[in-house]
């Protein structure tokens, strides 16, 4: 995500968020050696067992589904410290967005409900009346389509989802999408509704991972795509592409890349030597991948409850839930006793969840982008509105085009051919050291013991 | 409801169909015409990541203060930006900022 299109109070919520988060409180935890911080680096994507060691799910699955006697045998699941704290504020984010949307934005959002088409148009709606619109029976016809072939998904194929699964699963969307969206729509930031949902079925159907990704996929993956939906319908809607033709070219794209995603990843799990290693030679380590795995055992097999419920390691995390219900109320009352303080821009929504990328992103990189993103949209933007307004997103739009562009070139032209980057010190040492093999850690558990206690929930 | 990112998308479109030269007075003194300033950022992109993607991949994780004391704990912890704090933000790659937006 370009850090030159985020307006600059979404900027700042996000970095002051995980500045106060990732490295104020996460210092405190992690120095004061609370969850066993000692023997865990700061951050990565991967959970860890009692001897220091990434934690091998095979253990304890018997046919990819949870085996108890043999998670006894093994060990507890242990989180580098960032990882945990981010599963906290998650919890923040969820409660916090909708007791936000319904303070600040309840009232609007009440008003165009019942107002629904009878609203005044503005210039956009006034030009594109001279099309006609995609029928509202379309959208059904499609809806009802895709959700019977969801339920045949679900209920053909061997992956223990009972159907009434699926029906919770679809209720998430349409809870949040409106309050997410609206958070999306003013600062371009997505929250995410992955720990809702893994949360969710890791209560309801405990052990079965792959039930657990199909819940989160349904339930989540539907609420982003979504709201990029919604976003592609502005597009069309500013660039004032007739509805009927957007209809069609969404519907078909969407088939077409759900054909060439599967194709392309089963060919890159071919063709792609030592594909998702942390050794792989281009970094095609797949980061998103080894978080959403992590997470499938973590919640799908070894459950929320033996995570988060009663004397559990993380059960603290919990209170994340009240954190993020109250601090909203806060800072509305404060926002409308000084209106014109800086309490007007503060977004509690973004503040906890803006670093819903952490992990796999670090906060190293939200510094990075939000440092690019304030200089451009604060400093850029105050001192020469002119070249802002002239320059700044197609700027955004060259960097990043340039940049996909060159990324396909030099990885199918030159680590595709079998060509060797040059053997330098910026390619060797400056990638091995302690923090990128993320082995930056205090006290080594001694071969053969443990660390941590003896019996676990 | 804007939907900031549809923007950027507005201005690429009408920036390829428009070649004409932007107005001093009101672009803070700059006459370059938008669409001859995307190709040049454009060039200068595309030729640049040859460099962190190729030549000197340390560009991404610039965290120079581990590259001098690579097996030090408490530095790879502060200042290192893969699995610890990263307290000293510094890179030269926006492909970073791509991690920022895949559903997990």
């Amino acid at each position: 995500m370009s850090p030159l299109i985020p307006p600059f109070h979404a900027i700042a919520n996000v970095v002051g968020g995980i500045f106060v988060f990732f490295i104020v409180v996460s210092m405190g935890i992690h120095y004061s050696g609370y969850w066993y911080a000692d023997y865990l680096p700061v951050q990565n994507s991967h959970a860890y067992d009692n001897s220091g060691y990434r934690y091998d799910v095979t253990e304890i699955l018997t046919d990819f589904q949870f085996d108890e006697a043999k998670y006894f045998a093994y060990s507890p699941l242990y989180l580098p410290t960032q990882f945990a704290l981010a599963y906290g504020l998650a919890f923040a984010t969820i409660a916090a967005v909708i007791v936000h949307v319904a303070l600040y934005h309840g009232r609007s959002i009440w008003a165009q409900m019942k107002m629904a088409r009878n609203q005044e148009d503005d210039i956009h709606m006034r030009l594109m009346k001279k099309y006609r619109d995609a029928e509202d029976w379309w959208y059904a016809v499609l809806f009802v389509t895709m959700l019977a072939l969801s339920f045949v998904v679900v209920c053909a194929w061997p992956t223990s989802m009972p159907w009434w699964a699926y029906v919770v699963c679809m209720v998430i969307p349409v809870v949040w999408t409106i309050p997410i969206g609206i958070v999306q729509a003013v600062t371009n930031i997505q929250l995410g509704l992955n720990v809702l949902t893994e949360y969710i079925v890791g209560y309801m159907l405990p052990g079965r991972p792959l039930a657990m990704m199909i819940f989160k996929n349904y339930g989540y993956v539907c609420m982003s795509q979504a709201l990029f939906f919604a976003q592609d319908l502005k597009l069309g809607h500013y660039m004032k592409v007739p509805p009927r033709i957007l209809f069609w070219s969404q519907l078909i794209a969407s088939i077409w890349s759900a054909i060439v995603q599967i194709a392309v990843m089963n060919w890159a799990l071919g063709a792609i030597p030592d594909i998702c290693t942390d050794t792989q030679a281009n970094q095609y380590t797949c980061p998103n991948a080894k978080v959403f795995y992590t997470a499938s055992v973590i919640w799908g097999a070894i459950g929320p409850a033996r995570m988060f419920s009663g004397d559990a390691l993380y059960s603290s995390l919990q209170w994340f839930w009240l954190l993020g219900a109250i601090t909203p109320i806060i800072t509305w009352f404060l926002a409308r006793r000084y209106p014109r303080s800086i309490w007007r821009y503060v977004n509690l929504p973004l503040v906890f969840g803006g670093s819903g990328w952490i992990p796999p992103a670090t906060a190293y990189i939200y510094f990075c982008w939000g440092t690019v993103g304030a200089f451009f949209n604060y400093y850029l933007r105050r001192r020469n509105q002119g070249w802002w307004l002239q320059y700044n997103y197609v700027t955004s739009a060259a960097l990043d085009t340039g940049l996909i562009v060159s990324t396909f070139i030099v990885f199918f032209a030159l680590w595709m051919s079998g060509a060797q980057p040059p053997v330098w010190f910026g390619n060797v040492e400056a990638l091995s050291t302690l923090d990128m093999v993320s082995r930056a850690v205090k006290s080594a558990v001694p071969p053969g013991e443990t660390f941590g206690p003896s019996t676990w929930p | 409801m804007i939907w900031p990112s549809d923007l950027v998308n507005c201005t690429l479109f009408y920036t390829l169909h428009d070649h004409s030269p932007s107005d001093p007075a009101k672009t803070g003194g700059w006459t370059i015409g938008r669409h001859k300033w995307f190709l040049i950022v454009w060039t200068g992109s595309f030729i640049w990541y040859f460099f962190p993607g190729w030549i000197f991949q340390g560009l991404s994780w610039f965290c120079w203060l581990t590259w001098i004391w690579p097996e030090s704990v408490i530095v790879n912890q502060l200042f290192g930006g893969y699995s610890g704090y990263g307290l000293f933000p510094l890179t030269f790659v926006s492909t970073l900022f791509s991690m920022l937006c895949i559903p997990r």
